[in-house]
């Protein structure tokens, strides 16, 4: 049995919380409005037990009371007063049939009174809009139906005496008059006056009857307003209860699902720090390897440039070497020859060392910064690239507007100088004479501008914004490493706190040709105090 | 090779690198007449144009304009013909087609090896030596022959003329007469003469070799 209740329930459990509450609400709102409905409903019931026992029960009393008084007083005194001589017999008639008339008027209105209707109200109310059938009196006990048909009888024999009296009266027969009345009249109004006495008794009775009924209303009234107020409350709380704990349930769940994802995501946050820890040496390490890549192709660059600037001198000495032979073939060997000729070989061999050492000071990585003369780093770049560059007919010139002492890495800023002309020489190669490259060192108290300028025709809008990236180059895979221009700025950005853009412009080259496509990189560093 | 015969030649040499060309132009003027030096490859050209030059030994990278351009203007379009020597480095193969199309007369490689560049400018100019060589002794023949006149001339020319490759002649006294319409006598007597001279030889029967001759140089085998 207990198992609908339990799937009752667990089905109104299953409910969500809002439908619960809407629930719980209507509980409430169902329950007063029965609690109203009942108490109005009650209260209506006794009102009318109460106008009952007060139209019915009551007023009839009093109607009859007065019914009895009529008798004694008006009528019974009058006749005495008549018989005293203290009234006029006219008047008494007069007054006795004003008396007659009141009579008859309680008398009736007793009688109407017989047929209120005295069921309930909500029978009443039913009467009325039709449902149920018009009031039928219903049958009276028989004892208070003799009752009424002797009074009524006995009534209109009063008023038969009271005629024959008064037909005395007007006959002069006084005695005769007042032999009726005793004889008549006395037994009959002492008559009726039992028997009014017997039917006020009744409405008493009936009266205290409606008392009980409506004590035993009133009790199962208020019983029922009780039950229903107490089981309102019960079933409400039990259900508000069910409700609360509800909520607390779902409360702690949400806190125990919140609780999880703050942990996890406390976790995931930890986790994440590790990975960015993580991520960072990984890129930190990157970067390392890609200096190291570009130092290495810088290297490879330069010492293809040592090849090149090896070759004149070799190819010199080994012609040299064979001079000795040939002159002795010819005879021609002589003191002032040989020495000349060791001269000229022992300068060729020690520029060929030169340009080694020149080598490895410029790869030589430097741990502090040093002040150093602008113009001077460059300057020894270009020396050692003047070969690279006259052999293909560039020419480059240093324009010193305003020169600057920096402080940084020399060698490294050399290495961005050697990458920017490389570069210009590239573009250059396959250009048609003449071929200009030109540094313009300028400046302000501020900071110092070097401008490496090339007439190679500028640099493509398509590249332009992606030339610093790394590993990118436009170079045939091959010969391109992509790594200069992104070291280059590396440098100048993070070493020496400078800037370092591109443009395109046009330039007026220190031998006078103003060239309109010319490609330019600017370098800014600021100056320190 | 005999060093001595290329010392009526000029040369031009056109090199941008000063030392290197200072130093083969030291070595070189001891065997030729004369050798003008260019420092590029316009002024090269300006020399060929200009002057009597019987090689021009050239390197190919050079500003201004480069030896194989240079080669290239001055066959195309100045129709000289000059013998030419490119000197090459390892660095510029892709050159050397534009070279082979030219079909110039020698190759050498840098490093220069003088006793290769000197092999090469003699194997260039031999050629021109033979024949000047041979302008010359084919002037002395028809002097000879306008002078002495006569069949004998006519007999060697015939005996040269078909003699084979390891100059030998293959034929009878009766077909040079008939050929030539001369008397038996006179061809007898020629030969006689000419292997008394030592100018020829008999093998056997009909069968005749010239031996080797100074005038021409030794013949390498």
């Amino acid at each position: 049995m207990s198992s609908p209740i339990l799937n009752f329930m667990s089905s109104v459990n299953q409910l969500s919380v809002t439908k619960k509450t809407t629930l719980l609400f209507l509980i409430m709102v169902f329950g007063m409005l029965f609690i109203g409905s009942f108490a109005h409903l009650s209260l209506n019931r006794i009102k009318n037990e109460f106008d009952i026992l007060y139209t019915k029960h009551t007023v009839p009393i009093i109607k009859l009371e007065a019914l009895k008084d009529v008798y004694t007083v008006n009528i019974l005194d009058t006749l005495r007063d008549i018989e005293i001589h203290k009234i006029s017999i006219k008047d008494g008639k007069t007054i006795i049939t004003l008396a007659q008339e009141l009579v008859h008027r309680f008398w009736f209105e007793y009688l109407e009174s017989l047929e209120i209707d005295e069921s309930d109200w909500i029978v009443k109310v039913f009467r009325k809009w039709g449902i149920l059938p018009r009031y039928e009196q219903m049958r009276l006990p028989l004892l208070k139906q003799d009752l009424i048909s002797h009074a009524d009888h006995t009534i209109g024999k009063i008023d038969a005496i009271l005629i024959q009296m008064f037909k005395h009266f007007e006959a002069r027969e006084e005695d005769k008059a007042f032999l009726y009345l005793q004889e008549e009249l006395y037994p009959s109004i002492h008559s009726v006056n039992i028997h009014l006495t017997q039917l006020i008794d009744f409405s008493l009775e009936a009266a205290h009857a409606g008392k009980i009924r409506t004590d035993r209303v009133y009790s199962n009234t208020f019983e029922w307003i009780v039950a229903g107020v107490v089981g309102t409350i019960v079933f409400a709380a039990l259900f508000a209860l069910v409700i609360l704990q509800n909520i607390r349930l779902l409360y702690a769940h949400l806190e125990k699902i919140i609780e999880d994802k703050t942990k996890a995501l406390v976790e995931l946050n930890q986790d994440l720090e590790l990975r960015v820890i993580e991520e960072i040496e990984k890129s930190r390490k990157k970067d390392e390897i890609m200096y190291r890549q570009a130092r290495l192709a810088a290297m490879g660059e330069m010492i293809g440039n040592i090849a090149h600037q090896w070759r004149q001198p070799l190819n010199a000495l080994v012609v040299l070497i064979q001079s000795f032979q040939f002159k002795y073939i010819q005879g021609k060997l002589n003191e002032e020859f040989i020495d000349s000729q060791v001269k000229e070989g022992l300068m060729l061999a020690e520029n060929m060392s030169k340009t080694i050492d020149d080598f490895r000071n410029f790869f030589y990585p430097e741990k502090e910064k040093h002040s150093f003369n602008v113009a001077e780093n460059i300057n020894s770049s270009i020396q050692m690239l003047q070969n690279f560059y006259s052999k293909e007919d560039i020419s480059i010139t240093l324009v010193i507007k305003r020169d600057f002492e920096i402080l940084g890495f020399a060698n490294e800023f050399s290495q961005v100088i050697m990458n920017l002309l490389s570069n210009s020489r590239d573009s250059l190669t396959k250009k048609l004479p003449p071929k200009m490259v030109e540094i313009v060192i300028d400046g302000n108290d501020n900071e110092c501008i070097i401008v490496v300028v090339d007439n190679g025709g500028g640099i493509k809008e398509s590249v332009i914004d992606r030339m610093f990236d790394p590993y990118f180059s436009t170079k045939h895979q091959a010969s391109g490493t992509g790594i200069g221009l992104y070291m280059s700025k590396q440098i100048i950005e993070k070493q020496m706190q400078g800037e370092i853009l591109a443009k395109n412009i046009e330039h007026e080259f220190q031998n006078g040709r103003f060239e309109k496509k010319c490609a330019a990189i600017e370098i800014r560093i600021p100056l320190s105090v | 090779m005999d060093l001595n015969s290329l010392k009526d030649f000029t040369l031009l040499y056109v090199e941008d690198e000063p030392i290197v060309r200072e130093q083969t132009c030291l070595i070189l003027k001891d065997f030729v007449k004369d050798v003008v030096v260019a420092n590029d490859g316009e002024e090269g050209l300006k020399i060929a144009k200009e002057e009597e030059i019987d090689l021009i030994i050239t390197d190919i990278m050079m500003p201004n304009l480069d030896g194989i351009s240079m080669v290239k203007t001055l066959r195309k379009e100045h129709k000289i013909f000059t013998p030419v020597i490119i000197v090459t480095a390892f660095t510029e193969t892709e050159y050397l087609l534009e070279a082979i199309r030219l079909q110039v007369e020698g190759f050498i490689t840098k490093p220069i090896n003088i006793k290769d560049l000197i092999n090469t400018i003699y194997s260039t100019l031999l050629p021109r030596l033979q024949k000047k060589e041979l302008e010359g002794c084919t002037h002395m023949i028809n002097a000879l022959s306008a002078l002495i006149g006569g069949k004998k001339i006519e007999i060697l020319k015939y005996i040269v003329d078909n003699k084979d490759k390891d100059n030998v002649f293959h034929g009878s006294y009766y077909e040079i007469m008939e050929a030539l319409n001369v008397s038996k006598p006179t061809v007898v007597n020629m030969f006689k003469q000419m292997i008394k001279a030592g100018i020829i030889e008999k093998i056997k029967n009909k069968v005749y070799r010239f031996r080797q001759s100074e005038l021409l140089g030794k013949v390498e085998k």
